[in-house]
């Protein structure tokens, strides 16, 4: 099996051919957007960080930029900061470099303000892009493939329908030597014995375990039930009681395969199979860190139905909730609901996600991209001083 | 009336479990039809309660304190006796996970 997309210096393949422009601090997002919106097929990742952070959590930021201009879907990157942060761009390029992608930089002190840095910003982005501009797509091996599986706004259907057949796929896309990655330890708690059977080394499951105990530290710290948060609200009307049944339903999206990786918020993911990452079960923030860690493309199971899009991948979003095809038929890429009544199979569900994948692969829009979604956030592991 | 106590199905995930999903929205009263992963229909239940599709229904008695079983797993304890037909949601089930109020004196069930 094949999958049309754009090859990389460093033998990865994007699905989509992006000029990232990433603000390495908060301070730079309005030049950021700047220059991105007058370049067309760039994208910039604003958000709300890059200052006053330390120790793991700076760690983390770094890994993210670093992994975010490094996905395949990348072909160039734009870093613009502002000049007296701690994550410098030239920093955050020397880790980008080594994938073979050209990469600039930009400071707005040093460019001497606001419209000198946007102007100087959309000179390097436009030879930037006239760089990436006329690359071709190429039928490409499976296993070139990394598809993160998220699930969101999860109602009964989740568990039932949308998580087992998003799971049948990644057993499929396992079989052909891709990588699968699927996060949010919260939503794994009073599952996780299940994925411990699932993984052989010793040392990636007491790093498993580690990573749910400090949900349940961090409920304890706080003197509070999860639930509220977890299940939400939402959850919770649609029959969700507890988050062990949520994870349980969770769960279910990450197939039957064994996992064999263990990886942190953004860290690579490069082993063939099922990886878990460690990342919240907040949707966008999940879905940025599996991106970070290299995913091309992105399963997105809901029940109640969310818009949630992704700056760099494109999201596939499953349903098998009825009234949730009918009423936001506008954000469902696939409807699963006739399976919850018998009128199909998991099989069949798993292979149309299949096949449509492989078309958004070669370029086909999914709904979250065709309506501009491309919602953005970086996950945070401690204080801004 | 009559329509509102029209049989609805619900679906039982694993042997062991002692709650099913309901499929619609089910009436006081109404007939469930208990299938299960096959389809097959394992039993039929009166609701005691109005349950709204999507959420659960019991399928064997649970004693306080006891675990409601869902995919052949543990999803949390009764707070309360719970009856065959009776509604099974967050006013008679609790979570034992994530229970960072229990550390601290609060809540009940662990």
């Amino acid at each position: 099996m094949t999958f049309s997309g754009f090859p990389r210096p460093d033998g990865a393949v994007g699905v989509r051919n992006y000029l990232a422009v990433i603000p390495t601090v908060v301070c730079a997002n309005h030049v950021s957007k700047s220059i991105a919106r007058e370049i067309p097929g760039s994208v910039a990742l604003a958000h709300e960080h890059g200052c006053n952070q330390i120790g793991a959590d700076a760690d983390l930021f770094k890994r993210t930029l670093a992994g975010l201009g490094k996905n395949p879907n990348v072909g160039a990157v734009l870093l613009v900061g502002l000049g007296c942060e701690e994550f410098n761009p030239w920093e955050i390029a020397e880790l980008i470099i080594p994938s073979g992608k050209e990469v600039c930089c930009l400071s707005i002190q040093e460019e001497g303000g606001t419209s000198k840095a946007i102007a100087r910003g959309i000179k390097l982005a436009q030879e930037l892009y006239s760089g990436i501009r006329d690359i071709q797509r190429r039928e490409c091996p499976l296993h070139m493939l990394t598809v993160g599986i998220e699930c969101g706004g999860s109602d009964y259907t989740s568990g039932i329908v949308s998580n087992p057949a998003a799971g049948l796929c990644a057993d499929s896309l396992v079989r052909q030597g891709a990588r699968v990655v699927f996060s949010e330890t919260t939503e794994i708690v009073g599952a996780e014995h299940l994925l411990m059977s699932r993984i052989a080394s010793e040392t990636k499951r007491a790093l498993l375990q580690q990573m749910v105990n400090r949900v349940e530290e961090d409920a304890r710290r706080m003197n509070c039930d999860i639930r509220g948060a977890q299940p939400t609200p939402g959850n919770i009307a649609g029959g969700l009681s507890t988050i062990e049944e949520k994870s349980l339903g969770a769960i279910c999206k990450s197939g039957s395969s064994p996992i064999v990786d263990v990886l942190e918020y953004a860290e690579p993911c490069t082993l063939p199979g099922v990886s878990f990452m460690d990342t919240p079960g907040h949707d966008v923030t999940s879905m940025v860190g599996m991106v970070a860690g290299g995913a091309q493309l992105l399963l997105f199971t809901t029940g109640r139905g969310t818009p949630t899009g992704n700056a760099l991948a494109p999201v596939i979003k499953l349903c098998a909730n009825p009234e949730t095809v009918k009423k936001m038929a506008e954000n469902i890429d696939i409807d699963l609901s006739q399976v919850v009544y018998g009128n199909s199979t998991l099989d069949f569900a798993a292979n149309e996600i299949y096949d449509y994948l492989l078309k958004v692969a070669a370029g086909e829009k999914t709904r979250a991209e065709m309506l501009g979604h491309c919602e953005f956030g970086i996950h945070r592991v401690g204080p801004t001083l | 009336m009559f329509e509102q106590l029209k049989q609805v199905s619900a679906l039982v995930l694993n042997e062991g479990d002692n709650v099913a999903t309901v499929l619609a929205d089910v009436a006081k009263g109404a007939r469930v039809m208990i299938l299960g992963r096959d389809g097959r229909c394992i039993c039929q239940i009166e609701a005691k309660e109005v349950i709204p599709a999507g959420h659960k229904i019991c399928v064997k008695p649970v004693l306080p304190g006891e675990s409601v079983v869902k995919y052949g797993n543990d999803i949390g304890c009764a707070v309360s006796g719970i009856a065959t037909g009776n509604w099974v949601h967050v006013h008679n089930l609790a979570s034992r996970r994530g229970r960072g109020d229990l550390a601290a004196g609060k809540g009940g069930c662990a």
